[in-house]
């Protein structure tokens, strides 16, 4: 314990101005973190959050407090984080939300690439083609011949305008160039229902609750919308397979606002990626379907500027946007 | 037989002491948070999530689950005490049950809903056990049509459910529908009504304008009339019901367990109409009709009754398929993800110790809560005997706090503080808020089922009357709109909708 926050603070000293030591001779944290997840609770970035939180907590010495700040789409608690004083005492459980939103909303107040500071990847979440059982189609060839020559006789349900699951089909639409009705609906286990039911046809679900439902034979897979096949549905093709250059996860992520002391980051960061290389946290995340990706910040700041950019071509093509 | 062995399994999980004692805590907190107003049950569990990481599956979920039906109960204590309905569904409750409390009467109305909870709360466990599987196998024939006719037979129905001019009523109705349009159209994302108001594009919480309508206008509009406001002190009479009551009572909480248990396994919003159809119904075709609104127990029995059941129901679909039905369901899934258990329709055979242990808890917590509710009816009583001028502020802190938790949101309260506003302006009007609560909840509902039914359809309307179980109930609704509207074209119009 001694060492861990002797070497923080060491690094700090070495990186920081001397009127700032003083401060980071304290060991960070000397009073509990927010981490804001911008969702509701008891979803996967809620529970993503509580787990990372917990775990970095127990690591840190210090107690990590979720609050949940819903609305608008990430908005609402991704502007909260932003504007908060960057002194490392409030955190973004960031997501794809954040790369899509850029562009999705015209009107937004902040430019999350600009305001924030990266700290690191927590993980990706694949999604999954899932079809009803009664559609007469079993590959991803059959399913894109079948929905061409029948595409005004279904529907894909999917849980709202810009959601991760939104975007996979949306780019999946670009890239067949097939004419299959989208139908929102608000959230993931409407849309479920429906398609169980019969009322829709096909889905773009996130892939540890597909799992369930093609186990239990009440939903077919296709396909996965991850660049390579996952462990977790290891006979499902990845899309790319067959749409070379396919690819469409939600990422999840760590990120602070903008002037965040680099010594915190860094202490953040190192603790976090150990976090994604110990079974202690991994086996607690996987039920999410969370795959654990440990990266720098700067590799972090990379992937989210270019996942920024790829989002905001494919909603520009698609002509998806939030007044 | 399965079901015996089943349910045997179940009540040997449930019947150990952890379980037992942390049911009776869930059981317990759900009460209090019930019984404080705002505190919802969503709030309460998604803050008590983590306290669950060290529990095992089976009794992080009867805790939960004990706090979700604690909370059914203790949510009709405020709104029967002091009109605050902190719930959808004890809008309806607060109607007569308030109109008791203030001739004397909130000790009867308030065993009234305990007792017809606790029996639709023991009919629905019965019918989980049994039917669970093939039940929510129904709910999924409810597509979008099925459930756009449903919601109109609902809004047709609760016209009744105003006791005044069915102009103001139908007036309030829209306005709802209207107030239920603000935030993000879910279709075209087009904002609608927000100003440009980041806090108000995801519409409007129920609870927000649930409690500034009937619990801020009310303590306003209290505050105005020293006379009327401490009416309820003087004569409380009898804590239990009298023989009379029960006599009263029993059909009602049948019909509305029946209703209930139906509307509770449509995962799509079928709950949130149970308490409103069940005392619409009673308005219909109960021998005391003309009491209701002035403070008749079958209007509490009733909707409670269909209230429980609904809720307990609600537990089919996620359960069985792990589809969440209402956001308290959603945090469910969330802990059973936490505790590593994957929803869906494996959980019954994969994990039969947890989903019969829940089952054969639900049961135990109706129970506890029947034995922790009657006796507490003293004490809740004696709470509206507190002087007004050290009760009200106390009302108003702690829904400031309520509305607060939802969203750690400043805008909520804000809002909750203009809604008291409204609330008092239609008080002094003669517009019921109920109406309006109603319209305000099946508004997008219905708007978001008809757009789905057509997107499907193709734009072809007739989708509505050709599928059958949409056509019945749109067939139904016609007949009920006629009776209630035809007296309107003479000139007895007002008379004939008194009475009916």
């Amino acid at each position: 314990m001694l060492t861990r926050r002797g070497l923080i603070a060491a690094g700090a000293t070495a990186a920081m101005p001397i009127w700032t030591r003083a401060a980071n001779a304290q060991a960070y944290p000397d009073r509990p973190v927010r981490l804001i997840s911008p969702y509701a609770a008891g979803g996967a970035t809620d529970i993503i959050a509580r787990f990372v939180g917990h775990w970095l907590g127990e690591r840190l010495n210090g107690t990590f407090v979720i609050e949940n700040r819903a609305g608008s789409g990430s908005n609402i608690g991704t502007e909260a984080v932003l504007r908060a004083k960057p002194d490392g005492y409030t955190l973004l459980l960031a997501s794809t939300a954040n790369a899509v939103n850029a562009t999705l909303y015209p009107n937004l107040k902040f430019d999350y690439l600009k305001e924030s500071t990266q700290i690191g990847m927590i993980g990706t979440l694949p999604n999954v083609l899932v079809v009803h059982p009664s559609l007469p189609v079993r590959t991803l060839p059959e399913f894109i011949a079948y929905a061409k020559a029948n595409g005004d006789k279904m529907g894909i349900g999917l849980p709202g305008i810009g959601s991760p699951q939104h975007l996979s089909a949306a780019l999946f639409k670009s890239m067949t160039g097939l004419d299959v009705p989208f139908l929102q609906y608000k959230g993931g286990g409407p849309v479920i229902n429906d398609l169980m039911g019969n009322h829709v046809q096909a889905s773009f679900a996130s892939s540890a609750s597909s799992a369930e439902y093609i186990k239990a034979g009440s939903l077919r897979g296709i396909a996965v919308t991850s660049a390579k096949r996952l462990p977790l549905l290891p006979d499902l093709p990845a899309i790319a397979e067959v749409l070379p250059g396919y690819e469409s996860v939600n990422f999840y992520g760590l990120s602070a606002p903008q002037g965040t002391p680099d010594a915190i980051v860094q202490a953040l960061s190192r603790e976090l990626n150990a976090g994604l290389g110990n079974p202690a946290l991994t086996s607690k995340l996987e039920p999410t379907g969370l795959a654990p990706i440990p990266m720098s910040p700067a590799e972090f700041g990379v992937f989210v500027a270019a996942e920024t950019e790829k989002w905001g071509k494919v909603i520009k093509a698609a002509g998806i946007t939030m007044e | 037989m399965e079901l015996f062995a089943n349910l045997g399994l179940g009540l040997e999980t449930a019947f150990t002491p952890i379980n037992l004692l942390y049911a009776l805590l869930g059981c317990f907190l759900g009460t209090a948070i019930g019984v404080l107003p705002g505190l919802g049950p969503a709030a309460t569990i998604a803050m008590l999530l983590p306290a669950t990481f060290v529990m095992p599956p089976v009794t992080a979920l009867i805790m939960l689950a004990g706090i979700f039906y604690g909370a059914q109960y203790g949510g009709s204590t405020t709104a029967i005490l002091v009109n605050l309905p902190g719930e959808t569904s004890s809008v309806v409750t607060a109607l007569d049950g308030y109109q008791m409390a203030r001739k004397g009467k909130a000790g009867r109305a308030l065993a009234t809903a305990a007792l017809s909870s606790f029996f639709a709360g023991t009919v629905c466990t019965l019918l989980i056990a049994l039917f669970a599987p093939p039940l929510a196998e129904i709910a999924l024939k409810f597509g979008p049509a099925e459930y756009f006719s449903l919601m109109v037979l609902g809004l047709v129905a609760s016209i009744v459910l105003a006791h005044g001019s069915i102009l103001h009523a139908l007036g309030m109705i829209v306005l709802g529908l209207l107030l239920g349009l603000i935030g993000t159209d879910i279709n075209s994302s087009t904002q609608r009504y927000t100003f440009g108001i980041t806090e108000l594009s995801d519409g409007i919480g129920f609870v927000i304008v649930a409690m500034g309508m009937f619990g801020i206008g009310e303590i306003i509009a209290n505050l105005e009339n020293e006379a009327t406001r401490d009416v309820t002190i003087k004569k409380v009479t009898g804590l239990f019901p009298t023989r009379e009551d029960f006599r009263r009572m029993v059909a009602p909480t049948l019909r509305g367990t029946a209703l209930g248990s139906l509307l509770g396994i449509l995962p799509g919003g079928g709950a949130a109409l149970a308490s409103f159809g069940a005392y619409a119904l009673e308005k219909k075709v109960s021998r005391n009709r003309h009491e209701f609104g002035q403070g008749a127990i079958e209007g509490v029995a009733a909707p409670e009754a269909a209230n429980n059941a609904g809720a307990q129901m609600s537990f089919i679909p996620m359960l069985t398929l792990g589809i969440p039905s209402n956001p308290v369901m959603a945090l469910m899934i969330g802990a059973m993800i936490i505790q590593g258990i994957q929803p869906g329709p494996s959980v019954m055979t994969e994990q039969p110790a947890l989903f019969w242990g829940v089952i054969a808890s639900m049961w135990i917590g109706n129970l506890m809560l029947l034995v922790l509710n009657l006796p507490l009816i003293g004490i809740w009583v004696r709470m509206i005997t507190i002087p007004y001028r050290f009760l009200y502020p106390i009302i108003v802190v702690f829904c400031a706090i309520g509305v607060y938790s939802l969203n750690n949101a400043h805008f909520d309260v804000y809002l909750m503080a203009l809604f008291g506003l409204v609330g008092y302006v239609f008080k002094k009007l003669d517009c019921e808020p109920a109406p309006l609560l109603l319209g305000f909840i099946l508004g997008p509902m219905m708007e978001e089922f008809l757009r789905r039914a057509l997107l499907l359809s193709k734009g072809d309307p007739s989708v509505l009357l050709t599928r059958p179980i949409s056509g019945v109930m749109l067939a139904l609704a016609a007949v009920l709109l006629a009776l209630v509207l035809l007296p309107s074209f003479s000139k007895t119009r007002e008379v004939a909708f008194q009475e009916e």
